[in-house]
């Protein structure tokens, strides 16, 4: 069995670092990636925890697979005490950083206390050393990795804070190479209250697999399989700016913070086309959907074009790529930030902010406004300092101001599908453990136009083929948050993984041909699905902890209240009703109390 | 002649290719000990292909006090690993650090002896190809047995 991980615990304050086998049993249990992170928060946060306390564990890990060969094996999770939302934080990433810090001989990272001064990690072959970051601390995310590269071999990787992380911004992202991005939940933020700038990665180790030759074979096959798929072939020319295509149809593109449902034609995937350079791959994937832009950076991805593009009202695909470009290297989330920025012009049309508090007049459709602010709050500079706050602002801005934020559980949306033409969609993200997120289940097979028997066989029950139906649509989110938690414990990207926009690719059965070559660890598909639903099931024992239950499984006011104004989902809203039988439904599924919570026997069993 | 053709234009990065080649080199996976390798700079924007040339007049053969490197029927550029004193020579004087001392063997590309080369099957963009022309430049003298590793 080749379940040999290592975990560090490093201390900043104390500079005390301890590294340790991590259990088996705990490997067995949970694998690793978002698995292990989950287990090791539940153990570590409070309620009553600042996240920006020395105390908030940041934790790094490597998913099962990282650094390994298996297609897209490249993702990592870094995972806190949000910042932004005050629940769990976890973003998973891609890039190169995983891989590496696995060959450097560390699987996973718990880095607590606070350093004096601005520190770095450097992690090789085994070790560990915490090292002073003069020079680079006031340095954004590219120039950081420059000269971190300049200094100690161009054979490094690096994750890193910009500004937005110094001055904790509550969205502020972690960042590997130029655009890779642990986004979500203001992890940047809490690198920044701990005065670490970057973890760099160097690292020669072996990663030994249990069967090498068919570890290589199994490649082989999955990925010629991945190249057949229609879905990947797009990814690898144009990225996921595919989305919007489609979504532009629909009318399921949040436009205008919503106000509106589809945008223009400006921002469809052939306009991006013609802002690429070239398309690149994270470690190991064939699936290669990351644009070079022609504007000196990479990307942009949907949720970055459709927030800070379509949600602020801001044509254009060379604005929006030099837009992207801009909140990467600043170190943003930029999912948040554009919600956010979109968020504060709707509240100044309103009349809900003024000019005397902004010092200039907001207006939807404004590139330079979005990023002049993106620097703003950055710098926490100007009216940039309350939305730096982001959904926290609310309590500055007034009770009233909530109802116009696209945010669930404290956490502003992640991508830019409008849901209410979209209901098992909206479960996603009303349920998603870490805020409103699609990346937890994001089920959108059925409007992929499949025969009905073809939903029927993926889910092993019958679908209401009708995207606007309440009907069945519980068991959609269950099984796609089951199968990309079990993937996110792998390491690998869901751009590979079964029912991620398409039903062919990776499954169950695939994962566990490349567990047992690669660990030896032999699991069904049972067994995977099973960790799949531990891992949902302890996120939201971690949440009920920190005050968190069901009553928050929600949607913003307006997609309850206000229809669809345009295209195929126009007129078509969330009927609350409705949506909370569908969530008891749901809850009845995962075995939960009507509280939406674990019940105390399984919270035992998983203790 | 065979060797590995590259096309650095259209190679994303993902470094598979060099993965495939540890697992059959060394039988691990390891990014870092490949007969191909590849390098990537995302600021200055280049991803770059090294792997043997198979050079018509190698100097890494030409390096070589022990004989362990030759040229066998196909013009491949072969190491005999239980020859090699692990000097460097040949390392240093390759012009494009395509052979090095890894784990004390010395790894270069020689096309996966009798099948295809491992590199070129995870490839996704065919950034990678297999070029096989019948022109064979090297002399019978500086040949070696064909199955000999």
């Amino acid at each position: 069995m080749y379940l040999n991980f290592s975990t560090a615990e490093i201390d900043l304050s104390s500079k005390r670092i301890e590294i340790h086998q991590t259990p088996e049993q705990l490997v067995r249990k949970f694998l690793g990636g978002r698995g292990l992170n989950m287990y090791y928060l539940y153990k570590l946060l409070t309620k009553e925890m600042d996240p920006l306390s020395p105390d908030n564990p940041l934790i790094v890990g490597a998913g099962l697979l990282t650094g390994t060969p298996a297609p897209a094996a490249s993702r990592t999770n870094f995972s806190a005490k949000s910042p932004e939302s005050l629940i769990f934080a976890d973003a998973n990433v891609g890039g190169f950083f995983g891989a590496e810090m696995r060959h450097s001989g560390f699987d996973r990272l718990i880095i607590t206390g606070k350093a004096d001064s601005p520190v770095y990690l450097y992690l090789e072959n085994g070790r560990i050393e915490i090292r002073d970051a003069e020079g680079l601390w006031g340095l954004n995310v590219n120039e950081t990795q420059i000269k971190l590269r300049e200094k100690l071999g161009s054979d490094i990787e690096v994750a890193c804070i910009g500004r937005s992380g110094e001055h904790l911004v509550r969205f502020a992202a972690v960042l590997t190479g130029v655009k890779n991005t642990a986004g979500r939940g203001g992890l940047g933020a809490v690198m920044g209250s701990k005065n670490l700038k970057a973890i760099v990665a160097h690292g020669t180790r072996d990663i030994q697999l249990a069967n090498a030759k068919q570890f290589l074979e199994t490649l082989v096959e999955l990925k010629d399989l991945l190249l057949t798929s229609k879905m990947v072939q797009t990814l690898g020319r144009v990225g996921t700016t595919i989305l919007y295509d489609v979504s532009n149809v629909l009318g399921t593109v949040r436009t205008e913070n919503s106000l509106k449902n589809a945008f223009d034609d400006s921002l469809l995937s052939s306009e991006f086309e013609k802002q690429a350079d070239k398309m690149l791959s994270c470690f190991a994937c064939p699936v290669h959907c990351r644009h070079r832009n022609k504007h000196g950076g990479e990307g942009p991805d949907y949720s970055t074009f459709g927030t800070l593009g379509a949600g602020c009202g801001v044509s254009g695909a060379d604005v929006a790529a030099d837009i992207n470009n801009v909140c990467n290297d600043l170190g943003l989330d930029s999912s948040s930030a554009g919600t956010i920025i979109s968020w504060a012009i709707e509240l100044y049309q309103r009349g809900l902010i003024t000019r005397e508090q902004t010092g200039r007049e907001y207006r939807f459709g404004d590139a330079e406004l979005v990023k002049s602010l993106l620097h703003d709050i950055t710098e926490r500079r100007g009216f940039g300092n309350t939305l730096a706050e982001s959904t926290r602002a609310v309590s500055l801005l007034g009770e009233e101001t909530k109802d116009y934020v696209i945010a669930i559980k404290g956490l502003p949306q992640s991508d830019s599908h409008d849901v209410r033409y979209l209901v098992s969609f909206a479960l996603g993200i009303a349920v998603a453990g870490r805020g409103a997120d699609h990346l937890r289940n994001r089920p959108t097979l059925e409007i992929l136009g499949l025969p009905p028997e073809a939903l029927n066989r993926i889910y092993g029950t019958t679908i209401h083929p009708d995207p606007t139906a309440y009907e069945t649509k519980e068991h959609l989110v269950y099984y796609h948050e089951n199968i990309y938690a079990a993937v996110d414990t792998l390491g690998l990207c869901k751009f590979v993984c079964h029912g991620f926009n398409s039903p062919h690719m990776l499954d169950y059965d695939a994962f566990a041909r490349l567990i047992e070559y690669g660990t030896g660890l032999e699991l069904s598909k049972d067994d995977l699905m099973e960790i799949g639903k531990r891992i949902v099931d302890l996120e939201r024992l971690i949440n009920a902890r920190l005050g968190v239950d069901g009553k928050y499984d929600t949607l913003p006011r307006r997609f309850f209240d206000d229809p669809a104004p345009l295209r195929v989902a126009k007129g078509h809203k969330i009927d609350r009703e409705k949506f909370s039988q569908l969530l008891q439904r749901y809850y009845a599924l995962r075995g939960w109390t009507t509280d939406g919570v674990p019940t105390e026997e399984r919270r035992l069993e998983l203790e | 002649m065979k060797k590995i053709k590259t096309n650095s234009k259209i190679c994303t990065g993902c470094s598979l290719c060099t993965m495939a080649c540890s697992i059959t080199k060394l039988g691990v996976a390891n990014p870092h000990k490949g007969a191909i390798a590849i390098s990537r700079d995302p600021w200055k924007r280049k991803e770059k292909i090294t792997v043997c040339e198979q050079c018509k007049k190698a100097k890494c053969i030409e390096a070589c006090s022990e004989g362990a490197l030759y040229y066998d029927e196909d013009a491949v550029v072969r190491v005999k690993q239980e020859a090699c004193t692990k000097c460097g020579a040949c390392v240093d004087a390759c012009p494009f650090e395509a052979i090095r001392l890894i784990d004390d063997r010395l790894i270069k590309c020689d096309l996966c002896e009798n099948g295809t080369p491992q590199c070129l099957r995870v490839c996704s963009t065919g950034a990678i190809q297999l070029l096989e022309t019948q022109v064979t430049t090297a002399s019978p003298a500086q040949r070696g047995p064909v199955n000999v590793v």
